[in-house]
């Protein structure tokens, strides 16, 4: 099973559905989460003042951490990985836990790491044009145009 | 021998998350429900696009 930021999140927040992906949690017996999901959800968990008590959950959790290296990241340039985002974004609208078991392919668990790195990259783009001085108006709209939206899983 | 020995680990793990998780989830959700303040991500831009 491949922990979301979604879910984490609608776990921490008493979301609808939590109980839902808690009772997943208990069941699953492979727990993992991208370096990319993981470094989106505590950039979320801040945004929203539950930094200490995600990290909290996420030691309970006891989830193993995947790294997303070069290799995955240029592979995501390919046509595999745009249908894994459009997959992924079906599975973030109905904020569940999407259990990719032991027998699942092992390129659709790399097509979903593919997607949270690209999401976690989008994310830091986003915090970093958000902290920039409003004093710079002409810098920010050429940072915001020339770089990608990510906010709709924020 | 190795794989059985990894399956066990993972048990144990779950086993011990589910535990984990009917003890302590409750009291860190009242946390965070003490501590969250809202947070909307289309606050992040404007109108015009730009950082809000």
């Amino acid at each position: 099973m491949i922990l979301d930021t979604s879910a984490v999140i609608a776990i921490i927040q008493r979301e609808p559905g939590w109980q839902q992906i808690r009772s997943q949690l208990e069941q699953a017996n492979l727990l993992r989460i991208s370096a990319g999901t993981l470094q989106e959800l505590l950039l979320v968990a801040h945004c929203r003042g539950v930094l200490d008590v995600v990290e909290e959950l996420l030691l309970l959790l006891d989830a193993d951490v995947v790294p997303v290296d070069e290799d995955l990241a240029r592979r995501a340039g390919g046509t595999d990985a745009v249908s894994a985002c459009q997959c992924r974004g079906r599975l973030l609208r109905h904020r569940i836990i999407k259990g990719f078991g032991d027998d699942m392919p092992a390129n659709n668990a790399i097509h979903s790491l593919l997607s949270d790195f690209f999401r976690s990259w989008t994310a830091a783009h986003c915090f970093e044009l958000w902290d920039r001085p409003k004093s710079d108006p002409a810098q920010t709209l050429a940072n915001t145009t020339g770089g990608a939206r990510s906010d709709s899983y924020l | 021998m190795r794989e059985a020995l990894e399956r066990e680990l993972q048990r144990q793990r779950r086993i011990r998350r589910s535990a984990r998780l009917q003890q302590d989830l409750s009291p860190l959700q009242d946390q965070a429900a003490a501590l969250a303040r809202p947070f909307d991500a289309s606050e992040l831009y404007g109108a015009d696009g730009l950082p809000g």
